[in-house]
Protein backbone atom coordinates (compact mmCIF):
# COMPACT_ATOMS: atom_id res chain seq x y z
CA UNK A 1 0.00 0.00 0.00
CA UNK A 2 1.30 3.45 -0.86
CA UNK A 3 1.83 5.86 2.01
CA UNK A 4 0.86 8.70 -0.32
CA UNK A 5 -2.75 7.78 -0.89
CA UNK A 6 -3.47 5.46 2.00
CA UNK A 7 -4.22 2.59 -0.36
CA UNK A 8 -6.21 4.63 -2.88
CA UNK A 9 -3.75 3.97 -5.68
CA UNK A 10 -6.46 2.31 -7.71
CA UNK A 11 -5.19 -0.45 -9.95
CA UNK A 12 -7.24 -3.63 -9.75
CA UNK A 13 -5.25 -6.81 -10.32
CA UNK A 14 -7.71 -8.89 -12.31
CA UNK A 15 -6.12 -11.08 -15.01
CA UNK A 16 -9.50 -12.46 -16.03
CA UNK A 17 -10.86 -8.97 -16.67
CA UNK A 18 -7.76 -8.22 -18.75
CA UNK A 19 -8.32 -11.36 -20.78
CA UNK A 20 -12.00 -10.56 -21.37
CA UNK A 21 -11.19 -6.98 -22.36
CA UNK A 22 -8.56 -8.08 -24.84
CA UNK A 23 -10.95 -10.33 -26.72
CA UNK A 24 -12.39 -7.59 -28.90
CA UNK A 25 -9.17 -5.71 -29.63
CA UNK A 26 -7.79 -5.93 -33.20
CA UNK A 27 -4.14 -6.18 -32.02
CA UNK A 28 -4.47 -7.43 -28.45
CA UNK A 29 -0.84 -8.53 -28.09
CA UNK A 30 1.93 -6.32 -29.38
CA UNK A 31 4.28 -9.27 -29.81
CA UNK A 32 2.09 -10.48 -32.68
CA UNK A 33 2.68 -7.32 -34.67
CA UNK A 34 6.14 -6.44 -33.37
CA UNK A 35 8.24 -7.59 -36.32
CA UNK A 36 8.33 -4.29 -38.27
CA UNK A 37 9.58 -2.39 -35.21
CA UNK A 38 11.80 -5.06 -33.71
CA UNK A 39 15.21 -3.73 -32.72
CA UNK A 40 14.46 -0.18 -33.89
CA UNK A 41 14.92 1.25 -30.40
CA UNK A 42 18.17 -0.53 -29.61
CA UNK A 43 20.81 1.88 -28.34
CA UNK A 44 18.50 4.88 -28.54
CA UNK A 45 17.41 7.49 -26.02
CA UNK A 46 13.91 8.84 -26.72
CA UNK A 47 12.22 11.21 -24.29
CA UNK A 48 8.49 11.51 -24.95
CA UNK A 49 8.12 14.02 -22.12
CA UNK A 50 10.19 16.46 -24.17
CA UNK A 51 7.59 16.23 -26.94
CA UNK A 52 4.83 16.96 -24.42
CA UNK A 53 6.78 19.97 -23.15
CA UNK A 54 7.29 21.22 -26.68
CA UNK A 55 3.73 20.62 -27.92
CA UNK A 56 2.20 22.17 -24.81
CA UNK A 57 4.41 25.26 -24.91
CA UNK A 58 6.26 24.19 -21.78
CA UNK A 59 3.16 23.26 -19.78
CA UNK A 60 4.03 19.69 -18.88
CA UNK A 61 1.12 18.42 -16.77
CA UNK A 62 2.15 17.49 -13.24
CA UNK A 63 -0.81 15.34 -12.33
CA UNK A 64 -1.74 14.77 -8.69
CA UNK A 65 -4.53 12.28 -8.13
CA UNK A 66 -6.73 12.62 -5.05
CA UNK A 67 -8.71 9.40 -5.41
CA UNK A 68 -7.94 5.91 -6.69
CA UNK A 69 -8.05 6.90 -10.36
CA UNK A 70 -4.42 6.15 -11.21
CA UNK A 71 -5.48 4.03 -14.17
CA UNK A 72 -7.01 7.10 -15.80
CA UNK A 73 -4.05 9.27 -14.80
CA UNK A 74 -1.56 6.90 -16.43
CA UNK A 75 -3.72 6.57 -19.53
CA UNK A 76 -4.06 10.36 -19.79
CA UNK A 77 -0.27 10.75 -19.76
CA UNK A 78 -0.06 8.20 -22.56
CA UNK A 79 -2.63 10.15 -24.59
CA UNK A 80 -0.70 13.38 -23.93
CA UNK A 81 2.44 11.70 -25.25
CA UNK A 82 1.01 10.28 -28.45
CA UNK A 83 -0.83 13.46 -29.33
CA UNK A 84 2.42 15.41 -28.83
CA UNK A 85 4.29 12.98 -31.06
CA UNK A 86 1.59 13.41 -33.71
CA UNK A 87 2.06 17.18 -33.59
CA UNK A 88 5.85 17.44 -33.25
CA UNK A 89 7.21 14.38 -35.06
CA UNK A 90 4.47 13.26 -37.41
CA UNK A 91 3.68 16.91 -38.27
CA UNK A 92 -0.01 16.16 -38.28
CA UNK A 93 -2.23 19.13 -38.88
CA UNK A 94 -3.36 19.30 -35.28
CA UNK A 95 -2.87 21.48 -32.25
CA UNK A 96 -2.34 20.96 -28.54
CA UNK A 97 -5.43 22.15 -26.71
CA UNK A 98 -4.74 21.16 -23.11
CA UNK A 99 -3.65 18.17 -21.04
CA UNK A 100 -5.92 15.14 -21.32
CA UNK A 101 -8.77 14.95 -18.81
CA UNK A 102 -8.98 11.93 -16.55
CA UNK A 103 -12.50 11.89 -15.11
CA UNK A 104 -14.11 10.67 -18.35
CA UNK A 105 -11.45 7.99 -18.88
CA UNK A 106 -11.94 6.76 -15.32
CA UNK A 107 -15.72 6.65 -15.59
CA UNK A 108 -15.73 5.16 -19.08
CA UNK A 109 -13.27 2.46 -18.04
CA UNK A 110 -15.23 1.43 -14.98
CA UNK A 111 -18.79 1.80 -16.18
CA UNK A 112 -18.75 1.23 -19.95
CA UNK A 113 -15.90 -1.28 -20.28
CA UNK A 114 -15.91 -2.75 -16.75
CA UNK A 115 -19.69 -2.96 -16.65
CA UNK A 116 -19.94 -1.12 -13.33
CA UNK A 117 -18.93 -4.18 -11.38
CA UNK A 118 -16.52 -2.41 -8.96
CA UNK A 119 -17.72 -0.83 -5.74
CA UNK A 120 -14.66 0.97 -4.34
CA UNK A 121 -12.13 3.08 -6.27
CA UNK A 122 -9.98 1.62 -9.02
CA UNK A 123 -9.94 0.15 -12.49
CA UNK A 124 -8.13 -2.38 -14.65
CA UNK A 125 -5.41 -1.06 -16.99
CA UNK A 126 -6.93 -2.92 -19.93
CA UNK A 127 -10.27 -1.18 -19.35
CA UNK A 128 -8.74 2.26 -19.81
CA UNK A 129 -6.77 1.11 -22.86
CA UNK A 130 -9.85 -0.29 -24.50
CA UNK A 131 -11.98 2.69 -23.52
CA UNK A 132 -9.67 5.29 -25.14
CA UNK A 133 -9.40 3.04 -28.20
CA UNK A 134 -13.09 2.29 -28.59
CA UNK A 135 -14.33 5.72 -27.44
CA UNK A 136 -11.61 8.33 -26.99
CA UNK A 137 -10.20 11.05 -24.76
CA UNK A 138 -10.67 14.80 -24.47
CA UNK A 139 -8.38 17.63 -23.45
CA UNK A 140 -9.34 19.60 -20.37
CA UNK A 141 -11.92 22.25 -21.16
CA UNK A 142 -15.59 23.13 -21.02
CA UNK A 143 -17.99 21.07 -23.08
CA UNK A 144 -21.44 22.60 -22.88
CA UNK A 145 -22.46 22.41 -19.25
CA UNK A 146 -19.76 19.86 -18.43
CA UNK A 147 -16.69 21.51 -16.96
CA UNK A 148 -13.51 19.43 -17.23
CA UNK A 149 -11.18 22.42 -16.97
CA UNK A 150 -9.68 21.41 -13.63
CA UNK A 151 -9.08 17.94 -12.24
CA UNK A 152 -11.62 16.77 -9.70
CA UNK A 153 -11.15 13.47 -7.92
CA UNK A 154 -14.67 13.79 -6.54
CA UNK A 155 -16.10 14.10 -10.04
CA UNK A 156 -14.11 11.08 -11.20
CA UNK A 157 -15.41 9.06 -8.28
CA UNK A 158 -18.97 10.24 -8.84
CA UNK A 159 -18.98 9.52 -12.57
CA UNK A 160 -17.24 6.21 -11.94
CA UNK A 161 -20.03 4.83 -9.77
CA UNK A 162 -22.03 1.92 -11.06
CA UNK A 163 -25.06 3.34 -12.81
CA UNK A 164 -23.46 6.75 -13.33
CA UNK A 165 -20.80 6.98 -16.07
CA UNK A 166 -19.61 9.61 -18.53
CA UNK A 167 -22.28 12.28 -19.16
CA UNK A 168 -24.13 11.39 -22.36
CA UNK A 169 -23.59 14.85 -23.83
CA UNK A 170 -19.81 14.24 -23.82
CA UNK A 171 -19.84 10.99 -25.73
CA UNK A 172 -20.18 12.37 -29.28
CA UNK A 173 -17.18 14.66 -28.64
CA UNK A 174 -15.13 11.89 -27.05
CA UNK A 175 -15.79 9.58 -29.98
CA UNK A 176 -14.17 12.07 -32.34
CA UNK A 177 -10.83 11.61 -30.58
CA UNK A 178 -9.88 7.97 -30.10
CA UNK A 179 -6.48 6.41 -29.63
CA UNK A 180 -5.99 4.48 -32.85
CA UNK A 181 -4.61 1.19 -31.50
CA UNK A 182 -3.76 -0.33 -28.13
CA UNK A 183 -1.79 -3.54 -27.54
CA UNK A 184 -0.55 -5.38 -24.49
CA UNK A 185 3.23 -5.38 -23.91
CA UNK A 186 5.20 -7.74 -21.72
CA UNK A 187 8.91 -7.22 -22.54
CA UNK A 188 11.38 -4.37 -22.09
CA UNK A 189 12.51 -4.68 -25.71
CA UNK A 190 8.94 -4.17 -26.87
CA UNK A 191 8.61 -1.06 -24.72
CA UNK A 192 11.97 0.23 -25.96
CA UNK A 193 10.99 -0.19 -29.61
CA UNK A 194 7.52 1.25 -29.06
CA UNK A 195 8.70 4.38 -27.23
CA UNK A 196 11.37 4.88 -29.90
CA UNK A 197 8.62 4.93 -32.49
CA UNK A 198 6.48 7.45 -30.64
CA UNK A 199 4.10 5.15 -28.82
CA UNK A 200 3.44 5.54 -25.10
CA UNK A 201 3.04 2.71 -22.61
CA UNK A 202 0.90 2.49 -19.48
CA UNK A 203 2.18 0.15 -16.79
CA UNK A 204 0.26 -1.42 -13.93
CA UNK A 205 1.34 -3.69 -11.11
CA UNK A 206 1.65 -4.05 -7.36
CA UNK A 207 5.28 -2.96 -7.38
CA UNK A 208 6.25 0.16 -5.43
CA UNK A 209 9.41 2.28 -5.72
CA UNK A 210 11.60 4.39 -3.49
CA UNK A 211 10.76 8.07 -3.22
CA UNK A 212 14.49 8.83 -3.44
CA UNK A 213 16.19 8.71 -6.86
CA UNK A 214 19.78 7.51 -6.94
CA UNK A 215 22.68 9.43 -8.49
CA UNK A 216 21.53 8.43 -11.99
CA UNK A 217 17.85 9.24 -11.49
CA UNK A 218 16.75 5.64 -10.89
CA UNK A 219 14.38 4.60 -8.11
CA UNK A 220 14.84 1.21 -6.49
CA UNK A 221 11.88 -1.18 -6.21
CA UNK A 222 10.39 -0.81 -2.75
CA UNK A 223 7.04 -1.62 -1.16
CA UNK A 224 3.71 -2.41 -2.76
CA UNK A 225 1.51 -0.10 -4.78
CA UNK A 226 -1.57 -1.32 -6.61
CA UNK A 227 -0.90 1.33 -9.18
CA UNK A 228 -0.86 2.39 -12.83
CA UNK A 229 1.69 4.87 -14.20
CA UNK A 230 3.04 5.76 -17.64
CA UNK A 231 6.36 5.29 -19.40
CA UNK A 232 7.41 8.55 -21.07
CA UNK A 233 10.96 7.79 -22.11
CA UNK A 234 13.55 5.13 -22.78
CA UNK A 235 17.32 5.30 -22.59
CA UNK A 236 18.84 2.21 -24.12
CA UNK A 237 22.23 3.78 -24.74
CA UNK A 238 22.96 4.49 -21.09
CA UNK A 239 25.16 2.04 -19.18
CA UNK A 240 21.97 1.17 -17.26
CA UNK A 241 19.28 0.74 -19.92
CA UNK A 242 15.89 1.67 -18.58
CA UNK A 243 12.64 3.55 -18.86
CA UNK A 244 11.37 6.83 -17.46
CA UNK A 245 8.24 6.26 -15.38
CA UNK A 246 5.91 9.19 -14.74
CA UNK A 247 3.83 8.99 -11.59
CA UNK A 248 0.62 10.92 -10.85
CA UNK A 249 1.28 12.00 -7.27
CA UNK A 250 2.58 15.49 -8.00
CA UNK A 251 6.09 16.22 -6.74
CA UNK A 252 6.22 13.21 -4.46
CA UNK A 253 9.85 12.12 -4.87
CA UNK A 254 13.32 13.69 -4.82
CA UNK A 255 16.91 13.09 -5.81
CA UNK A 256 19.15 13.58 -8.85
CA UNK A 257 17.58 13.83 -12.30
CA UNK A 258 18.78 12.89 -15.78
CA UNK A 259 17.87 14.33 -19.20
CA UNK A 260 15.86 17.12 -17.52
CA UNK A 261 13.19 14.60 -16.54
CA UNK A 262 9.87 15.96 -15.17
CA UNK A 263 9.05 16.25 -11.47
CA UNK A 264 7.36 13.17 -10.10
CA UNK A 265 9.23 10.83 -12.45
CA UNK A 266 11.98 8.25 -11.96
CA UNK A 267 14.03 5.85 -14.06
CA UNK A 268 13.60 2.10 -13.70
CA UNK A 269 16.17 -0.47 -14.81
CA UNK A 270 15.17 -2.51 -17.86
CA UNK A 271 15.24 -5.86 -16.10
CA UNK A 272 13.24 -4.52 -13.14
CA UNK A 273 10.48 -3.08 -15.31
CA UNK A 274 10.13 -6.36 -17.16
CA UNK A 275 10.35 -8.67 -14.18
CA UNK A 276 8.31 -6.67 -11.68
CA UNK A 277 5.74 -4.83 -13.81
CA UNK A 278 5.37 -5.91 -17.44
CA UNK A 279 5.12 -9.54 -16.38
CA UNK A 280 1.87 -8.74 -14.56
CA UNK A 281 0.17 -8.58 -17.97
CA UNK A 282 -1.71 -5.28 -17.72
CA UNK A 283 0.65 -2.84 -19.48
CA UNK A 284 -0.51 -1.22 -22.71
CA UNK A 285 0.98 0.55 -25.69
CA UNK A 286 -1.03 3.47 -27.12
CA UNK A 287 -0.57 4.48 -30.76
CA UNK A 288 -1.66 7.69 -32.56
CA UNK A 289 -4.44 10.01 -31.46
CA UNK A 290 -7.20 11.47 -33.59
CA UNK A 291 -6.46 15.02 -32.55
CA UNK A 292 -7.81 18.52 -32.88
CA UNK A 293 -7.56 20.62 -36.00
CA UNK A 294 -6.46 24.20 -35.35
CA UNK A 295 -9.29 26.69 -35.32
CA UNK A 296 -8.60 30.21 -36.59
CA UNK A 297 -5.37 32.04 -37.31
CA UNK A 298 -4.54 35.52 -36.12
CA UNK A 299 -5.11 37.99 -38.92
CA UNK A 300 -3.62 41.05 -37.20
CA UNK A 301 -0.24 40.27 -38.68
CA UNK A 302 1.17 43.72 -39.41
CA UNK B 1 21.96 27.59 -36.73
CA UNK B 2 18.66 25.89 -35.96
CA UNK B 3 15.84 25.25 -38.44
CA UNK B 4 13.71 28.18 -37.26
CA UNK B 5 16.64 30.58 -37.57
CA UNK B 6 17.23 29.37 -41.12
CA UNK B 7 13.56 29.98 -41.96
CA UNK B 8 13.61 33.48 -40.50
CA UNK B 9 16.87 34.24 -42.25
CA UNK B 10 15.24 33.08 -45.48
CA UNK B 11 12.34 35.49 -45.10
CA UNK B 12 14.69 38.37 -44.28
CA UNK B 13 16.83 37.65 -47.37
CA UNK B 14 13.70 37.31 -49.48
CA UNK B 15 12.49 40.66 -48.16
CA UNK B 16 15.68 42.39 -49.33
CA UNK B 17 15.73 40.67 -52.71
CA UNK B 18 12.08 41.14 -53.40
CA UNK B 19 11.99 44.91 -53.09
CA UNK B 20 13.47 45.10 -56.60
CA UNK B 21 11.16 42.53 -58.18
CA UNK B 22 7.89 43.60 -59.82
CA UNK B 23 4.82 42.01 -58.22
CA UNK B 24 1.52 40.96 -59.67
CA UNK B 25 -1.64 40.09 -57.77
CA UNK B 26 -3.07 36.61 -58.26
CA UNK B 27 -5.56 36.30 -55.45
CA UNK B 28 -9.21 36.21 -56.34
CA UNK B 29 -10.99 38.01 -53.55
CA UNK B 30 -13.01 41.02 -52.69
CA UNK B 31 -11.36 43.94 -54.52
CA UNK B 32 -12.78 46.43 -52.08
CA UNK B 33 -10.78 44.83 -49.27
CA UNK B 34 -7.43 45.00 -51.02
CA UNK B 35 -8.24 48.48 -52.28
CA UNK B 36 -8.87 49.54 -48.72
CA UNK B 37 -5.45 48.18 -47.73
CA UNK B 38 -3.96 50.32 -50.44
CA UNK B 39 -5.94 53.39 -49.41
CA UNK B 40 -5.05 53.16 -45.75
CA UNK B 41 -1.44 52.42 -46.63
CA UNK B 42 -1.25 55.67 -48.56
CA UNK B 43 -2.20 57.62 -45.43
CA UNK B 44 0.92 56.42 -43.59
CA UNK B 45 3.35 59.33 -43.47
CA UNK B 46 6.63 57.56 -42.70
CA UNK B 47 8.37 56.51 -45.90
CA UNK B 48 10.61 54.23 -43.85
CA UNK B 49 7.61 52.40 -42.40
CA UNK B 50 6.01 52.13 -45.80
CA UNK B 51 9.12 50.50 -47.19
CA UNK B 52 9.30 48.10 -44.24
CA UNK B 53 5.67 47.05 -44.71
CA UNK B 54 6.22 46.44 -48.39
CA UNK B 55 9.39 44.44 -47.76
CA UNK B 56 7.64 42.28 -45.16
CA UNK B 57 4.80 41.38 -47.51
CA UNK B 58 6.93 40.98 -50.61
CA UNK B 59 9.55 38.94 -48.77
CA UNK B 60 6.86 36.72 -47.31
CA UNK B 61 5.37 36.08 -50.75
CA UNK B 62 8.73 35.19 -52.24
CA UNK B 63 9.66 32.97 -49.31
CA UNK B 64 6.34 31.13 -49.24
CA UNK B 65 6.43 30.48 -52.96
CA UNK B 66 9.68 28.57 -52.63
CA UNK B 67 9.70 27.20 -49.10
CA UNK B 68 8.88 23.53 -48.78
CA UNK B 69 9.63 23.11 -45.10
CA UNK B 70 6.28 24.44 -43.85
CA UNK B 71 3.54 21.85 -43.54
CA UNK B 72 0.67 24.16 -42.65
CA UNK B 73 -0.25 27.82 -42.88
CA UNK B 74 -0.31 28.33 -39.14
CA UNK B 75 3.44 27.67 -39.00
CA UNK B 76 4.18 30.88 -40.86
CA UNK B 77 2.88 33.48 -38.41
CA UNK B 78 5.55 32.85 -35.73
CA UNK B 79 8.22 33.17 -38.44
CA UNK B 80 6.76 36.42 -39.71
CA UNK B 81 6.60 37.66 -36.13
CA UNK B 82 10.29 37.05 -35.63
CA UNK B 83 11.19 38.71 -38.90
CA UNK B 84 9.15 41.72 -37.85
CA UNK B 85 11.04 41.82 -34.57
CA UNK B 86 14.34 41.72 -36.43
CA UNK B 87 13.16 44.81 -38.34
CA UNK B 88 12.15 46.46 -35.08
CA UNK B 89 8.55 46.41 -36.29
CA UNK B 90 5.68 46.28 -33.80
CA UNK B 91 2.34 44.93 -34.93
CA UNK B 92 -0.59 47.32 -34.69
CA UNK B 93 1.70 50.32 -35.09
CA UNK B 94 -0.95 51.66 -37.47
CA UNK B 95 -4.17 50.11 -36.12
CA UNK B 96 -6.32 51.26 -39.03
CA UNK B 97 -3.90 49.65 -41.46
CA UNK B 98 -3.79 46.47 -39.38
CA UNK B 99 -7.61 46.43 -39.47
CA UNK B 100 -7.64 46.78 -43.24
CA UNK B 101 -5.10 43.97 -43.70
CA UNK B 102 -7.02 41.79 -41.27
CA UNK B 103 -10.28 42.31 -43.15
CA UNK B 104 -8.57 41.44 -46.39
CA UNK B 105 -7.04 38.29 -44.88
CA UNK B 106 -10.42 37.15 -43.59
CA UNK B 107 -11.96 37.79 -47.01
CA UNK B 108 -9.46 35.46 -48.70
CA UNK B 109 -9.73 32.76 -46.03
CA UNK B 110 -6.30 33.24 -44.46
CA UNK B 111 -7.78 32.74 -40.99
CA UNK B 112 -8.71 29.12 -41.70
CA UNK B 113 -5.62 26.95 -41.23
CA UNK B 114 -4.67 24.96 -44.30
CA UNK B 115 -2.03 22.38 -45.13
CA UNK B 116 0.91 23.33 -47.34
CA UNK B 117 1.67 19.98 -48.89
CA UNK B 118 1.54 20.78 -52.59
CA UNK B 119 3.04 23.46 -54.87
CA UNK B 120 -0.46 24.76 -55.54
CA UNK B 121 -1.23 25.10 -51.83
CA UNK B 122 2.04 26.98 -51.31
CA UNK B 123 1.34 29.19 -54.31
CA UNK B 124 -2.16 30.02 -53.07
CA UNK B 125 -0.79 31.00 -49.69
CA UNK B 126 2.04 33.00 -51.24
CA UNK B 127 -0.41 34.87 -53.47
CA UNK B 128 -2.16 36.33 -50.44
CA UNK B 129 1.06 38.07 -49.48
CA UNK B 130 1.83 38.92 -53.08
CA UNK B 131 -1.45 40.84 -53.30
CA UNK B 132 -0.61 42.66 -50.10
CA UNK B 133 2.81 43.50 -51.51
CA UNK B 134 1.26 44.92 -54.62
CA UNK B 135 -1.19 46.95 -52.56
CA UNK B 136 1.62 48.39 -50.50
CA UNK B 137 4.26 48.85 -53.17
CA UNK B 138 5.98 52.08 -52.31
CA UNK B 139 7.64 54.06 -55.03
Amino acid sequence: MSEFLQGNDGWIDDPRAVEETMNDLPFPVFQDVWQPLKGSGKGKCILLYDFIKKASGGKFPLRKQTVGDCVAQGAAYAVDAVKSVDIIINKEFEEWVAETSTEDIYAGSRVIIGGGRLRGDGAVGAWAARYVNEYGALPRGKYGNVDLTTYSGAKARSWGRSGAGVPKSLMPKIKQHPILTVSKVTKYEEVRDLISNGYAVTIASNQGFSSRRDSEGFAAPKGNWAHQMCILGVDDKHKRPGVLVQNSWGKWNAGPKRHNQPDGSFWVDAEEIEKRILSKGDSWAFSGYEGFKPRKLNTRII
Amino acid sequence: MNKKTVLIFGVVIASFVYQYVPVSSQVVGDDSKINKVSDVFSTIQSTEDKLTIYKLFAGSAEYLKNCKSLQATQQFDPILGRVQSSYGWNRDKYPEFTDAVSEYLVSVGYDTPKPLNTDQERKNFSNIFQSLAEATKYE
